[in-house]
């Protein structure tokens, strides 16, 4: 039987050794790694800080006074994405975004910002706002708001006394699986939401 | 076909299935990204251009296509999205879709060819290291033979030095 001499035994061995070994690299080096994919969605007071929400940080907000937020978000979801910010007004007593079942507040959008976002990349706009007008059926407030220069009524929520408003920024995105825009984002097959609100209370 | 011979057609033979079985993978993925469904939802002809747009902008980033080219197909994707003339924002809508597919199948490509490349340097990575290998230890080899065939000399004066 033919017998290997010791050097090209030595020579196999570290062939096949080099082998796996720069079969593993390259198969490290083409597969790209496992992210946590997610959006950061936030909101910042006029200083672009998270602070000073409130005109002279008080919560009680009268007729033409402007407040100033900006409110962001950033893509981390490793692929671009379409990210739509969709603004609510609420009151204390209406159900609230739930994160767990990832279902929207059931409230009317009174104020839609859409973007296109590669990845890592992070949206900021100003949400300049004031309330132009009050108007009251029973102890019922109902506010009209003038948002970027957009003047809008919202008929359908009231608050008690003007007491307890608040706006709620949720985070929508565009679904290529389901084609649809849905409430928060999925990934690796679970529905995640982010969503934040901010309490006012309208006083004249 | 003599010993050596037959070892050469068997390290061929692995290598071989191996870049084929790569290529396999590729391609199944690639032809699974291309076929794949999109769900028709009843909404006005530009939402819905828009998002077979958005969706084959993503095909070519998942493809692996430049980062420059896709933040191009994104300024111009909120382009149309801010604008209020509809046939402008087809217009603009169409020519992302056809550029985008054309970039999703070269960047498809693109990548395989990469994939292969990098693949196939594995054997010669491998070969050259057994040669560096081989031929670093003939030369410690050689090198310890010659101290041990060294002579020693009895010193007689300076001028031998």
């Amino acid at each position: 039987m033919h017998k290997m001499s010791e050097d090209k035994k030595r020579a196999v061995v570290v062939f096949v050794s080099a082998f796996m070994i720069f079969a593993m690299l390259a198969y490290v080096a083409v597969t790209p790694w496992p992210k946590e994919k997610f959006f950061q969605l936030y909101a910042l007071g006029e200083t672009r800080m998270a602070e000073r929400y409130y005109p002279n940080n008080d919560t009680n907000i009268h007729a033409d006074t402007p407040v100033k937020w900006y409110v962001g978000t950033t893509n981390f979801m490793g692929s671009t994405q379409l990210a739509v910010i969709r603004a609510k007004l609420g009151n204390q007593t209406l159900t609230s975004p739930n994160e767990t079942a990832a279902t929207p507040a059931p409230l009317p959008t009174i104020v839609e910002f859409r973007k296109v976002l590669q990845n890592d990349e992070t949206w900021e706009f100003p949400f300049n706002w004031k309330i132009t007008n009050t108007s009251s059926v029973g102890n019922l407030t109902y506010l009209t708001l003038n948002i970027n220069g957009i003047e809008t009524h919202i008929g359908d929520v009231g608050a008690k006394d003007g007491y307890n408003n608040r706006l709620i920024f949720e985070l929508w995105t565009l679904d290529v699986e389901s084609n649809d825009i849905i409430f928060g984002w999925r990934a690796s097959n679970q529905r995640r939401a982010a969503w934040l609100q901010l309490w006012f209370n309208a006083t004249r | 076909m003599n010993p050596r011979q037959r070892r050469f057609v068997l390290i061929y033979l692995v290598t071989g299935t191996f870049l084929i079985s790569l290529a396999w993978t590729n391609f199944s993925q690639t032809s699974a990204s291309t076929n794949q469904n999109i769900t028709l939802v009843t909404v006005n002809v530009a939402d819905q251009k828009f998002k077979d747009t958005f969706a084959m902008v993503r095909e070519a980033e998942a493809a692996g296509a430049d980062s420059e080219q896709i933040k191009d197909f994104v300024d111009r994707l909120n382009l149309a999205l801010n604008l209020t003339n509809e046939a402008e924002a087809t217009a603009i809508l169409d020519q992302i879709k056809t550029e985008a597919f054309q970039l999703r199948d070269t960047a498809s490509l693109q990548l395989f060819y990469n994939k292969v490349f990098v693949f196939a340097m594995v054997p010669v990575a491998a070969l050259i290291v057994t040669v560096i290998v081989h031929y670093g230890l003939k030369w410690r080899q050689s090198k310890v033979e010659q101290i041990m065939n060294m002579k020693i000399r009895e010193k007689r004066d300076a001028q031998d030095v």
